[in-house]
């Protein structure tokens, strides 16, 4: 196998624990699939950004041409959170006296703080670039943060559907009540506002859970922590309803050095090569070579494009 | 003849519509539980309920804000459960 047949797909995720090679991973993969004359847009959902470490270019939250077909995005969820608060202020101004807006300035300030509003805000542009890449790209990729952050962003569908259901519900109880008691019958926008949610929070899961159009690739490297917190994830995962397409292995020392120190390490990471065999054999796509050399830029990058074509 | 039957069947049309009317300020009640409840749930953490999802609902404030001031007065002036189940009732 090879990462090949990740070509047709329209969003490939790269997960995996912390340094094991996620961007370098989603940066070459992007780079091969540009130049087999695919239209790629790279996303980081990475709150700590390397992308534009890597291609040596400045990306941000506006978005980089990095080559003729190769387009690279870092999503800041500061930005977005401040972009959704203001537009919530414009149209409170719009609807509500000024007075009202002052007492009512402490409760968008605590909504913009809470603990949640990061990832929500994460969560909402990933909907809003899967939108909009729909038609002006043929495939997004999508270099996530370390597992935890991306394993609570991939299951976000299912929970905030759960609740939005419970909104809907509350509010057309009331609405029906009102109705009943009035005799007046008239347009909801409360109503309004939360089917369309429900509606992006829908789409955002069937995205996620259609194997046709979607992948997810774990990066891992042939040490046990890695090993073992992709095994949890894989479950975690399934659990919400996503299947892993496939594992990448990264960092495998050539066979051909040797010497006291590096023998020793070779034991080690052949070990937990056989593991990953033994426990996702089937969905291992490429191993991937240690390199003698830091990368970054896209000679480098070609070197471990090929490695994952070459499966 | 004909004027007083229509008008025989005008209040007994209207004794018969009386329970229904009454029961009108029952089902408003109802309505305006349900809109509470509707109203924690969104706005929460106004009363110190923690609310995970405060980013989302936000979006509804421009449409609640009238409300809000209401709803947290009623929240507060709130007694007893009891107490306002019984109120529906004449007693």
């Amino acid at each position: 196998m090879s990462v090949a047949v990740l070509f047709d797909k329209k969003y490939v995720f790269f997960g995996g624990k912390g340094g094991t090679g996620k961007t370098t991973c989603a940066a070459a993969f992007s780079l091969k699939a540009s130049e087999r004359g695919k239209r790629i847009l790279l996303v980081s959902t990475d709150p700590a950004h390397s992308l534009s470490d890597i291609f040596d270019k400045a990306i941000g939250p506006k978005g980089a041409q990095i080559l003729d077909n190769l387009f690279a995005l870092e999503v800041d969820p500061e930005i977005e959170a401040k972009k959704y608060i203001e537009g919530i202020k414009r149209q409170l101004s719009s609807a509500v006296s000024s007075v009202v807006i002052d007492a009512l300035q402490k409760q968008i300030d605590a909504a913009y703080m809470s603990p949640g509003s990061e990832e929500a805000a994460i969560f909402d542009k990933f909907i809003e670039v899967m939108e909009e890449a729909e038609k002006s790209f043929d495939m997004v990729v999508f270099d996530t943060a370390p597992t935890g952050h991306t394993l609570r962003l991939l299951s976000l569908p299912k929970l905030l559907d759960l609740w939005i259901n419970g909104l809907v519900e509350k509010r057309e109880k009331a609405l029906k009540l009102f109705q009943r008691a009035s005799g007046v019958e008239k347009e909801d926008p409360i109503l309004r506002i939360l089917q369309k949610r429900k509606a992006l929070f829908e789409k955002a899961g069937s995205v996620l859970s259609d194997l046709e159009k979607t992948a997810f690739v774990f990066v891992v490297t042939p040490e046990r922590l890695s090993v073992f917190e992709t095994e949890r994830a894989l479950k975690y995962l399934e659990s919400s309803g996503i299947k892993a397409a496939g594992i990448v292995i990264n960092g495998v020392i050539p066979q051909e050095l040797s010497g006291d120190f590096i023998d020793k390490r070779k034991e080690v990471q052949e070990k937990y090569v056989n593991v990953i065999y033994e426990k996702f054999g089937d969905k291992v796509l490429a191993k991937i070579k240690l390199l003698d050399k830091d990368v970054w830029g896209l000679t480098d990058l070609r070197l471990i494009a090929d490695m994952l074509v070459a499966g | 003849m004909w004027k007083k039957v229509a008008a025989f069947l005008k209040d007994f049309f209207a004794t018969l519509l009386r329970p229904i009317n009454k029961t009108h300020p029952m089902v408003m009640k109802e309505a305006l539980d349900a809109n509470d409840a509707f109203m924690l749930l969104v706005f929460g953490d106004l009363l110190g309920i923690p609310n995970p999802t405060s980013y989302y609902t936000l979006e509804l404030l421009p449409y609640l804000a009238d409300d809000i001031e209401r709803w947290q007065q009623r929240m507060a002036v709130k007694g007893t459960v009891l107490e306002e189940k019984a109120a529906q009732f004449d007693f």
